[in-house]
């Protein structure tokens, strides 16, 4: 991690952003909440999780987390493929990594040419979207990473459903 | 046991410093932060608790300026997460001079010193200061003193024949100590001959004891020891029996000296710190090894290969290392319980009710992290139980009951698990009034239609208290959801029962260790799963035969004589087997909550330590307990027993 910050200038007062794509869309992440990114490894399935939960990688030693962001945002699924990564998110204390089709590069963005999220026409939910980032001709999707990570917890929580103690089973006391 | 609390006092205070100093740490660096973000309630928070937790065990172990000086603390924090006072600079300063006073009294308190009174006097001044003449300058009433009460100084020298004449001086001390609180006690050991010179009948030791109690109840414990023995029993002046500072007599300085040096003989304190780190590095080398075991395996053809040999070594070795280590960290939760008669006995007392305690399963063993975590917990759901549970007597004689209530600390095993429960026969947690206190609170929306295991489950949540009165104990909203945060946080869970007028029961699960497993490695479809092997009886491949299928019940097997239900893994893990057959597959019989089930997996790859690792933010899936990583690096779900057999048959 260290290297990272190390080695970029940041320029202006924009931000810098990995961008990367699904499907035809291209979106950013802020670079300072990216803490590497990986090939896709093997993933272990989770039972009992909304479907865009893959399941868990071992990040050297560390059990990871993986959301596939195309799932997320109702996408359709594409087999992965040797462009498939995974963009290992870090917030607070927590790890998470979201499978997206490609990583292209890392952009900065100054803060004007940054729009508010618009209220419609996107295909992804709005209150994921930090805001629109124009490059060129080019319309970049800002993704808020919490919100998108912190929903994933919620929603991975709140799909329980509610446990019963076993038929015939008595107090435990 | 009696004899356990006398010797445990002093353990329990060095704990209680221990404890403090984590808690002076921690509330410092939150005021730092709070500086930096005055509005975070989450800071407010962990800072208020700090407080409360050190407000609440000073009490206890009668450090009253620590006591009172918490006290005015915590109101003044109350009014500022009430959003009544905002940490301004000023503010700040105070708070973090609060912390220095705090640090100062339990030095002296650790110390038995004086300590600087005109310091606490005046920052407690600009405390109150900030809350301008407010109503709640209550002062905490010191605990009320039984009639005749007295500090005494029992000096007892047992006559040398007394053992002879059948009287164990053993029996008077552990008497002593139910007619009386001991403070302190201090075997004086001058007397004893070289071993040669030794008789073994002759008793040659004698005792110092200081300790609160009424003189004629004391008086009457050497009835019959009177004659032979010399005894003298004198008041300490000025003290009040009740008063439990402590005294810096030479008694009790001595006492805690010798002990320092007994143990140093034998033992060695080690930073706990140091301990977690020799734990994860253990976890890692048990990877590392199955990693090489792994490799290795694909080379060895020939069954006397030496490497094999090694290897096997290796694995040896690397268990026994892991098991000294966990076995360092292993200690009876006993320790903990007893911690807790005094408290719940003082409690009691200031609150007029008549509580007893009940122990048992003191002797399940549990990793001393897990212990430590257990304290603050135990202590509110305790607190809770007596100040919200247990009716007055007169209440309960109305009720019909017996007129001490009964609150029953219980430990024990079960599946893997260690399972505390906490349960008094009280008055039970009034659902109706929870709903609407959440509701008032804003909590719940509407009624919410919950159901009523939701509506308990509202009694967690910060900021929740159905007490009225705001009191030094309980009932200002804190509690239950550091309860079920710190036991969340060790891995385990909180269910709450309770019946109306019957009783209320908390039952804490918790992982025995937080760190490795004994697994049995099991494979379905492309899938690997590790299942603890405590909860493990047999693994078989069932004759066809022997599988039937009972209307309304399911698949079952014939084990043992008995029919067992059948658990398919891998339709409840949504996932194809390579095997549906259980006669061309293998059934591992489990045990959950003393029944037999029969998990269907397509094979057994081995058993195996495992390390439990976390998995980032997905804690909670009923089921699962966990992951680890496997030799060849690929991460594997441990099941949990009592999920799996739920999920499987809750419908």
């Amino acid at each position: 991690m260290s290297e990272r910050t190390g080695e970029i200038t940041i320029t202006g007062d924009g931000n810098q952003y990995v961008t990367f794509s699904l499907g035809d869309e291209e979106y950013g992440v802020d670079i300072l909440k990216v803490q590497e990114i990986i090939g896709l490894t093997a993933i272990t399935r989770v039972p009992y999780l909304p479907d865009f939960i893959k399941g868990v990688i071992n990040l050297r030693g560390i059990v990871v987390p993986v959301v596939d962001l195309r799932l997320r945002f109702g996408l359709e699924m594409v087999d992965y493929n040797d462009r498939t990564c995974v963009i290992i998110v870090k917030l607070g204390e927590r790890i998470t990594g979201m499978i997206v089709d490609a990583v292209s590069e890392v952009i900065s963005i100054p803060k004007e040419m940054i729009d508010p999220p618009p209220s419609f026409g996107t295909r992804i939910r709005t209150d994921f979207i930090e805001g629109m980032g124009k490059v060129d001709k080019r319309l970049l999707i800002l993704l808020n990473v919490e919100r998108l990570l912190t929903e994933v917890e919620l929603k991975a929580i709140e799909e329980i459903p509610e446990v019963l103690p076993a038929e015939g089973v008595g107090g435990t006391g | 046991m009696s004899d356990s609390t006398v010797i445990d006092l002093d353990r329990i205070k060095e704990t209680f410093f221990v404890e403090c100093d984590e808690h002076i740490s921690e509330m410092e660096s939150s005021i730092l932060e709070l500086e930096k973000t005055p509005d975070d309630t989450e800071l407010l928070n962990s800072i208020f608790r700090a407080v409360h937790s050190m407000k609440g065990n000073s009490g206890c172990l009668g450090f009253m300026e620590i006591n009172s000086f918490t006290h005015t603390l915590e109101t003044v924090l109350d009014r500022m997460r009430n959003r009544e006072l905002r940490a301004t600079g000023d503010i700040i300063s105070i708070l973090l001079e609060s912390v220095d006073c705090i640090k100062g009294l339990v030095d002296s308190a650790r110390h038995g010193r004086e300590s600087n009174g005109a310091d606490r006097e005046g920052i407690t001044g600009r405390l109150k200061a900030l809350l301008e003449g407010d109503v709640q300058k209550r002062v905490e009433d010191s605990v009320p003193v039984d009639g005749g009460e007295e500090r005494l100084r029992v000096v007892f020298v047992p006559g040398r024949d007394l053992l002879k004449r059948g009287m164990d001086p053993l029996v008077i001390l552990r008497e002593l100590s139910t007619r009386g609180r001991i403070v302190s006690i201090r075997a004086d050991t001058e007397g004893l001959p070289g071993i040669e010179e030794l008789d073994p009948e002759c008793c040659y030791i004698s005792w110092e004891i200081v300790l609160s109690g009424r003189r004629d109840v004391v008086d009457e414990v050497f009835e019959f020891v009177r004659d032979e023995s010399e005894i003298s029993i004198s008041g300490e002046d000025g003290v009040r029996g009740d008063e439990r500072k402590p005294v810096p007599d030479d008694g009790a300085v001595s006492q805690t000296q010798k002990k320092v040096q007994v143990r140093d003989a034998s033992t060695i304190r080690v930073d706990t710190r140091k301990l977690d780190r020799l734990v994860n590095l253990v976890g890692e080398l048990l990877i590392t090894q199955a990693m090489v075991s792994q490799l290795a395996s694909e080379f060895i053809t020939d069954g006397t290969s030496p490497l094999q040999r090694v290897i096997a070594q290796l694995e040896r070795n690397t268990r026994e290392v892991q098991e000294g280590v966990m076995s360092i960290r292993m200690l009876p939760v006993g320790d903990v319980f007893t911690r807790f008669r005094r408290m719940v006995r003082d409690l009691a007392t200031k609150r007029d009710k008549k509580v007893r305690l009940c122990i048992s399963g003191e002797d399940t063993e549990l990793d001393k992290t897990v212990i430590e975590k257990l304290v603050d917990p135990l202590t509110h759901l305790l607190r809770n139980s007596i100040d919200h549970g247990i009716e007055p007597p007169s209440e309960r004689v109305g009720k019909g009951k017996q007129e001490e209530g009964t609150i029953h600390l219980n430990a024990f095993h079960e599946g893997g698990k260690v399972v505390i429960t906490v349960e008094d026969d009280g008055r039970g947690i009034d659902k109706d009034r929870v709903l609407e206190k959440a509701i008032q609170r804003g909590l719940v929306e509407g009624d919410g239609g919950l159901s009523e295991k939701e509506i308990l489950g509202l009694i967690f949540l910060p900021g929740f208290s159905t007490s009225e009165k705001v009191t030094d104990v309980s009932g200002r909203g804190v509690g239950m959801d550091v309860v079920k945060r710190n036991i969340e946080a060790l891995g385990g869970s909180v269910d709450v029962e309770t019946r109306r007028d019957e009783f209320t029961r908390f039952v804490l699960r918790l992982p025995l260790t937080l760190a490795v497993i004994d697994g049995l490695i099991v494979a379905v479809g492309e899938e690997r799963f590790v299942i603890p092997i405590t909860t493990v009886l047999e693994s078989r491949r069932p004759l066809p035969e022997e599988v039937k299928t009972v209307e309304g019940k399911g698949e079952v097997m014939n084990f043992r004589g008995n029919y067992v239900p059948i658990v398919r893994l891998h339709s409840l893990m949504g996932i194809r087997a390579r095997e549906e057959r259980p006669w061309q597959a293998l059934v591992v019989v489990v045990v959950v909550d003393g029944r037999e089930y029969g998990i269907l997996v397509d094979d057994i790859l081995g058993e195996q330590q495992v390390v439990i690792k976390g998995m980032g933010g997905l804690h909670g899936i009923s089921g699962i307990a966990g992951a680890t990583i496997l030799g060849d690096g690929r991460v594997a779900l441990i099941l949990d027993g009592g999920g799996i057999v739920r999920r499987a048959f809750s419908n």
